[in-house]
């Protein structure tokens, strides 16, 4: 086995070398494995990638190479570290090697930097834990190299060194969490999802920063990530992990081009493409399972399109597949021609939106929603005036399916939350249906209960989105009771709407607590669809599930879009899904629409400078990132 | 974080085995010192339930002020362990008429800084308790002095009327003799630790510090009668747990606040001698108010109290249970027993009974008995307890006892004004010297019925003012004696107070020493010298 | 619902030993204030001057106090002042936080702001000393304690509750039930109580374990319970003189006393964390 993961090329010793790795979760009762036998190598200044849904470990699986497990967690087998065993080294050690040797850089960069320090006091921070620096450099110098840490995360402006991380947007606390990371210049640099938080512009900034850096110190690179366009940008190798177990382990190039597990093959499918309308969105169906659950059988087989008897039988090892290519399908002989028809057979949807983009033209039709000259003033803690939205008109008509996009901070959200009265406009004006729903408070509660049954919305939290003490049935009954409905029309409406959003009825007496994030967002947007609403509008409302699920989703939407007629303003961060969903879009800028028409219009001939730039921030794939680097390096410089 | 906590074990035991090599090191020098400290130094370390306030008289009426001042002052005439008055600055002193005494001034004495003391220090002592910028707290018990002159070493005190109290006065806190230019000179601060008190007495002070604690040492120029104490050292423990874990511990010699209730477990573990008290315990019943304005009531109350159950369970041996206001150790300086005795089983009691105080209630106006509120001073334990029982045995008989803690002070005020409500008090009281007519006036006559006065019965009975008074101006001492007996016998009969108990109190001494059991006043003596040690 | 205590509790393994214990200490003592008259040896009022603090004897398991009094049947007795006490001041503290704090936090506006001055006007009073004052100065005794140190401990409870229905207040569910039209009370009480009640149960837990303490503070100082009630706090100082004779008569509710605040404490504690790492484990 191990000889068959020694996939790096150059060394004959890998960076870091991890064989057998198993983490479990300790309980008095109900111990659980996080993930099994995991093989992982990373050579010098190679990048590798760790994909893999929420559920899968990956997030556990660094933290275990870091030897940061909680207490309550427990881990064997066997991490090497340039030629060092620190499995079992002790906790003071391991401290030492953390930062010298091997650092993390989190998700979140605001979680990461202490508040109460300034951009250069944290990479001074890091720097002083070094006795030598401590003694021998003196203030003058310090400063200096302060500095030079700055520029080489292409922070040109000294000024920054000085500010607070509240000072500074999440792309350049990105940048600053970086840089004190590098600073005792580690060998191996582990990135937990360090670009999600971000918005896309920004995004493909830090991962080109990423890789830059990597390859000019020649540094270990582990980048873990649940999105394969991420991965595929930046990494040499790719893990694929699912539920505790690798799957497949592959160059990024042939993972991208010809994946051999059916599970990566879907998850690719899966990704909606951004340059043309899929008829019918590749989902995988169900949602990823525990290790526990799986025990004993090949972890994918309960999803898996071609899983036979064999499956179940026993855990599938890993086989190569290829030249550095590994994977555990048992049948991939059998079904390796299938994959590829599958992958290659996905077809164009026709453009739906003309006729109905020419309806809405037509002024004999009430639109669902007009919103005219709308705008938003918060007054924010330190007493200033934020004009969220300035000037905003927009109109969807019956049946439409409209995409609000915009990076944080657009206005977008706000935009939608003063559409179901969350929020009261400062002037301009809504209408729903050709009712007045500018101001929620000053209306009777007669017209107030009349809007209620115009729009609804379906946020994009599935994790809070739903009373954690209420059943489904009794979230759902309670919508339709404040609406005034009787209880044997409840009753039966339930299944119906359950049947709608494509949940067994027996899910009628769950709690939110045993639903995947997939199944919440179901039932939140039956929720919603319980007062048979004109317009929903959805918030991000894929935007926090795994892509396997976002495509169930987003599917259910188009159904619920063409079956009822009800019409959708979908606000998103993502263009491809916007691509696949919206009829029309509006972009949106620091509260102004920059640009609005027919989704193909905007998407592949966009107009503004915004909306091209946006395009060319969509992550893409290892052969086009080349050319794309250049550019956006010297696009940064510009920006800051 | 580990490693630091392995090491803070060792850290310690090393503290620890060095502070105990310390102490091996130590204990034979001890042992070796102990011995000849001993013979060259005789310390007495003295507890205190509270320190004195001031060492001023004017300005500290107290039993513990007392104690520590008639150790430094010096008096014209003191108390014998048997209660017998006898010169002390004063050589003699005599009576010259009703109204005139004489007292005859030592040569030579001298204050603790070395200046003479003289007969114009004697005069101002006794005066200054009447000036009115001194404000003396005793001022009261020198009312009925009328001129204080000197001539040559004779001082003539003359009195307004004929009074059996004076003979006493002088040997109580009135007679200590303080230095006239150093009083004068300070009057505002004296007696605090800013000033401390020159006096002509065995000790003088070293160090003072209120509340806390006192050190006296010996007065070199003293000439009186020997003290075996080279040093005293008072110390202030107010809680009596602590106190007796002091005396355990070695800490403390002796006290005088043994705690009632603890005497009989105190008398087990130290050498400890009752001393009488002259204390007074006992209820007062309103008898302007209904329902105590019902002698049946009275009488019902008074068989319901069981007082000599009260005097075994709570004030085990310092105790005994009471006929009336009036110790009859109070007359043992003046009358022979048989007429004392003679005096107090005429006096009408009722011992309790439930059966007789149901049927007693039963001819009341209220025979189905009734409910009443108690004022109980939330700092006094005894009373407290003596509360607790009165309220499950008044409930026999269908009266309904409730009791309203209250701070001691507030308390006390509420008998003072007679007001809002008297109703029942449970008080508690004691002479300032040995003359009964005192108590007899405050509780029986009726001018002490008005606000500012102590008779919280309201009881008025011509008959019983007119004994008092009369054995107020009573040439002698022991027809004034006899008559506040009859004025007792007679009052007794309108129950305007239920007797209790007659309280000691006590002085221990560590086991291996002991204390001769002194008189009711022996707090103004040189009370050091009942101490053996042997 | 499957989410109530019992049924997630299905072993009784899954709880700590400690709160096993705490829990049996509670049930022990709740079950001597209801069964006092039939439990207790003797009738803990009774007096017997002639057998004052005896030490612990057969008859006597605890002994005798200061006036014969049997002190483990005067412990019994106190129970159900030391239970219902505390119990009243966390109970109505309970019930005027939740309408007030969630009131408070999900209104917002002026009448968050009226609450939360009348808030701080009662942070800035200094509770125990002005306790004090008022029982003594109104001889209000164990009712007027109760009334005071209830107001008194009510504001700590608005803040907490305020805060996290103000966390609340912002999640999505909350506005998507805003949305869909479900009435502010309807909101306030069928969804943001059940969310926050862990918080509301260590409130109460903490409050009562705080007012038992106050409450037996008072009666040791002489204040709140009449003398002569067989009141912990009350039994602790009057046991106090019998120190040196029978220690139990102040030992025994010393120790009663911080065995049940610890116990309700603990078991606060726990079902705190119960429900939070519930919370936390979607």
């Amino acid at each position: 086995m191990a000889d068959v993961l020694n996939l790096e090329l150059n060394s004959s010793e890998p960076l870091l070398k991890v064989s057998g790795l198993t983490v479990r979760h300790l309980g008095a009762e109900h111990e659980r494995t996080i993930f099994s036998n995991v093989d992982l190598s990373v050579a010098r200044g190679e990048t590798i990638g760790i994909v893999g849904e929420s559920g899968s470990g990956k997030s556990m699986l660094t933290k275990a190479i870091m030897r940061m497990l909680p207490p309550y967690m427990a881990h064997e087998g066997r991490i090497e570290l340039d030629g060092q065993e620190i499995t079992n080294l002790s906790l003071r050690k391991v401290h030492q090697l953390r930062g010298d040797q091997m650092t993390l850089l989190f998700q979140d960069p605001f979680t990461m930097l202490n508040p109460v320090l300034s951009a250069g006091e944290h990479i001074l921070e890091a720097l002083r834990a070094n006795k030598k620096f401590r003694k021998e450099i003196s203030k003058q110098e310090s400063k200096k190299i302060v500095l030079e840490r700055l520029s080489e995360v292409g922070i040109h402006d000294a000024a920054v060194a000085g500010r607070f991380p509240f000072q500074l947007s999440g792309g350049m606390r990105q940048r600053i969490a970086l840089a004190t990371a590098l600073a005792r210049n580690p060998k191996l640099l582990i990135a937990d999802e360090p670009s999600t938080a971000l918005d896309n512009t920004t995004q493909a900034e830090i991962l080109a920063l990423l890789k830059n850096v990597q390859q000019s110190r020649q540094m270990g690179l582990i980048l873990v990530t649940h999105d394969l366009r991420v991965a595929f940008s930046v990494c040499d190798r790719i893990y694929v992990l699912y539920a505790g177990s690798i799957l497949e382990v592959g160059p990024s190039v042939e993972l991208e081009k010809a994946p051999l597990h059916p599970y990566t093959h879907g998850l690719l499918l899966s990704e909606p493409p951004i340059d043309r309308r899929i008829e019918v969105l590749t989902s995988i169906p169900g949602s990823v399972p525990s290790f526990d659950n799986v025990l004993g059988k090949c972890a994918f087989a309960p999803r898996c399109n071609w899983q036979t008897q064999v499956c179940l039988d026993s855990t599938p090892q890993l086989r190569n597949v290829g030249e550095r290519h590994v994977s555990s399908c048992l049948r991939l002989q059998e079904i390796k021609s299938e994959l590829i028809v599958d992958r290659t057979g996905r077809k164009t949807a026709d453009s739906p939106f003309v006729n109905l983009s020419t309806q809405s033209a037509l002024p004999s039709i009430t639109p669902v929603l007009r919103i005219q000259s709308l705008k938003k003033t918060f007054i924010n803690s330190q007493n200033r005036k934020v004009e969220a939205v300035q000037n905003v008109s927009l109109e969807i008509a019956p049946g439409e399916c409209v995409a609000l996009v915009g990076e944080s901070g657009s206005g977008k959200t706000t935009l939608g939350r003063c559409i179901v009265g969350l929020e009261v406009p400062t002037s301009g004006s809504i209408e729903l249906d050709g009712l007045e729903a500018t101001n929620y408070n000053s209306i009777s509660r007669e017209s107030r209960a009349a809007l209620r049954k115009k729009a609804q919305i379906v946020f994009q939290d599935p994790y809070s989105s739903l009373d954690p003490r209420q059943t489904v049935a009794d979230c759902l009954s309670e919508v339709m009771q404040v609406n005034g409905e009787g209880k044997d029309s409840r009753n039966s409406r339930i299944d119906a709407l359950l049947k709608h959003v494509g949940l067994p009825e027996s899910y009628r007496v769950r709690l939110p607590e045993s639903l995947s994030g997939g199944e919440r967002q179901r039932v939140a947007i039956a929720r919603a669809l319980a007062v048979e609403p004109k317009l929903i509008i959805c918030d991000e409302a894929v935007s926090a599930l795994d892509v396997s699920v976002q495509a169930q989703i987003l599917s259910l939407l188009r159904k619920i879009q063409k079956e009822m007629g009800i019409s959708l303003l979908f606000i998103t961060h993502d263009l491809a899904v916007v691509r696949q969903i919206a009829d029309r879009a509006y972009v949106m800028k620091n509260g102004l629409v920059v640009e609005s028409g027919l989704v193909d219009d905007v998407l592949s001939r966009p107009q503004n400078e915004f909306t091209q730039k946006l395009l060319s921030s969509v992550p893409s794939s290892a052969s086009q990132l080349a050319e794309k680097d250049q550019t956006l390096l010297l696009k940064k410089d510009k920006d800051k | 974080m580990l490693d630091f906590k392995s090491r803070k074990p060792k850290k310690m035991f090393r503290r620890m085995s060095a502070l105990g090599s310390v102490f091996v090191l130590a204990v034979p020098l001890v042992l070796i010192s102990l011995p000849a400290s001993a013979a060259t130094v005789k310390n007495l370390n003295w507890g205190l339930a509270y320190g004195p306030r001031t060492l001023f008289a004017p300005t500290n009426y107290s039993d513990v002020g007392n104690e520590v001042m008639s150790l430094i002052q010096g008096q014209i005439l003191t108390t014998n362990p048997d209660g017998s008055i006898v010169p002390s600055v004063a050589s003699s002193w005599k009576k010259v008429s009703e109204t005139e005494y004489a007292y005859t001034i030592k040569k030579g004495i001298k204050f603790s800084d070395g200046s003479l003391l003289t007969i114009a220090d004697v005069v101002y002592s006794l005066k200054m308790h009447l000036d009115p910028t001194v404000a003396s707290q005793e001022a009261a018990l020198l009312s009925n002095v009328q001129s204080i002159t000197s001539s040559g070493d004779v001082m003539t005190v003359k009195l307004k009327t004929a009074d059996s109290m004076w003979k006493y006065l002088p040997a109580t806190l009135v007679g200590f003799v303080w230095k006239k230019a150093h009083v004068e000179a300070n009057l505002a601060n004296y007696g605090t630790p800013k000033v401390l008190p020159i006096g002509s007495g065995p000790y003088k002070v070293k160090e003072y510090t209120p509340d806390s604690r006192l050190i006296l040492v010996r007065n070199k120029f003293y000439t009186g009668p020997k003290t075996q104490f080279d040093q005293i050292t008072f110390r202030v423990i107010p809680d009596a747990q602590t106190l007796q874990l002091a005396m355990i511990g070695g800490q403390i010699d002796g006290t005088f606040s043994v705690p009632s209730a603890s005497f009989l477990q105190w008398k087990s573990v130290f050498s400890v001698t009752p001393v009488s008290n002259l204390v007074f315990r006992g209820l007062t019943l309103d008898m302007t108010q209904a329902p105590f304005d019902d002698i049946h009531v009275r009488r019902a109350l008074y068989y319901a109290t069981n007082s000599s159950a009260i005097v075994t369970g709570l004030t085990p041996g310092l105790g005994r249970p009471s006929t009336t206001i009036n110790d009859p150790n109070i007359f043992k300086g003046v009358l022979d027993a048989a007429t004392i005795k003679a005096g107090y089983s005429s006096i009408a009691t009722y011992p309790f009974s439930i059966e007789k105080a149901k049927a007693e209630l039963a001819l009341s106006s209220v025979p189905n008995g009734f409910e009443t509120t108690m004022n109980v001073p939330a700092d006094s334990a005894t009373i407290g307890k003596i509360s607790q029982v009165l309220v499950q045995d008044f409930a026999k008989i269908g009266v309904t006892l409730k009791l309203n803690s209250m701070p001691g002070g507030p308390r006390f005020q509420v008998i003072l004004d007679h007001a809002p409500n008297l109703g029942i008090q449970i008080i508690g009281n004691k002479p300032d010297g040995p003359d009964p007519t005192q108590m007899a006036f405050l509780y029986f006559h009726s001018s002490q019925a008005a606000v500012n006065g102590n008779n919280s019965s309201n009881y008025r009975n011509p008959k019983v003012d007119a004994l008092i008074e009369k054995a107020q101006q009573a040439k002698d001492v022991k027809v004034g004696a006899k008559l506040v007996l009859e004025a007792q016998t007679l009052a007794a009969q309108d129950i305007p107070i239920i007797p209790i108990l007659w309280g000691d109190s006590a002085i221990a001494v560590k086991d291996s020493w002991s204390a001769i059991a002194p008189g009711a006043f022996f707090d103004t003596s040189l009370w050091v010298n009942l101490i053996k040690t042997n | 619902m499957t989410l109530t205590l019992r049924s997630r509790v299905s072993k009784l393994r899954d709880v700590p030993g400690s709160v096993l214990v705490a829990s049996l200490i509670i049930i022990i003592i709740c079950f001597a204030a209801v069964a006092a008259q039939f439990i207790s040896p003797f009738n803990p009022m009774e007096q017997d001057l002639l057998a004052v603090s005896l030490k612990p004897t057969s008859s006597h398991w605890l002994g005798s106090d200061e006036l014969g009094r049997d002190v483990f049947s005067r412990l019994i007795a106190g129970s159900r002042g030391a239970i219902i006490g505390p119990f009243l001041i966390a109970f109505s503290g309970l019930v005027v936080s939740a309408i007030l704090g969630i009131f408070a936090g999900y209104r917002g506006g002026s009448i968050d702001n009226l609450i939360m001055r009348g808030v701080d006007f009662i942070v800035a009073l200094p509770g125990l000393l002005l306790t004090i004052v008022v029982v003594s100065v109104t001889h209000g005794g164990y009712w007027m304690a109760l009334l005071v140190l209830g107001v008194l401990n009510v504001q700590g409870d608005i803040r907490i509750v305020r805060g996290v229905s103000l966390e609340q207040r912002k999640l999505p569910y909350i506005e998507a039930l805003r949305v869909v039209g479900v009435p502010r009370w309807r909101i306030m009480y069928k969804h943001i109580v059940p969310n926050i009640y862990p918080i509301l149960i260590a409130n109460f837990a903490t409050d009562f374990a705080g007012a038992l303490v106050a409450l037996s503070g008072l009666s040791f100082l002489g204040l709140g319970s009449q003398p002569g009630t067989p009141d912990w706090g009350r039994m602790l100082s009057d046991g106090q003189p019998s120190l040196f004779t029978n220690y139990w008569a102040a030992l025994s509710p010393g120790i009663t006393i911080v065995l049940l605040a610890v116990s309700v404490n603990l078991i606060g504690d726990w079902v705190y964390d119960f429900y939070s790492k519930k919370s936390l484990q979607r």
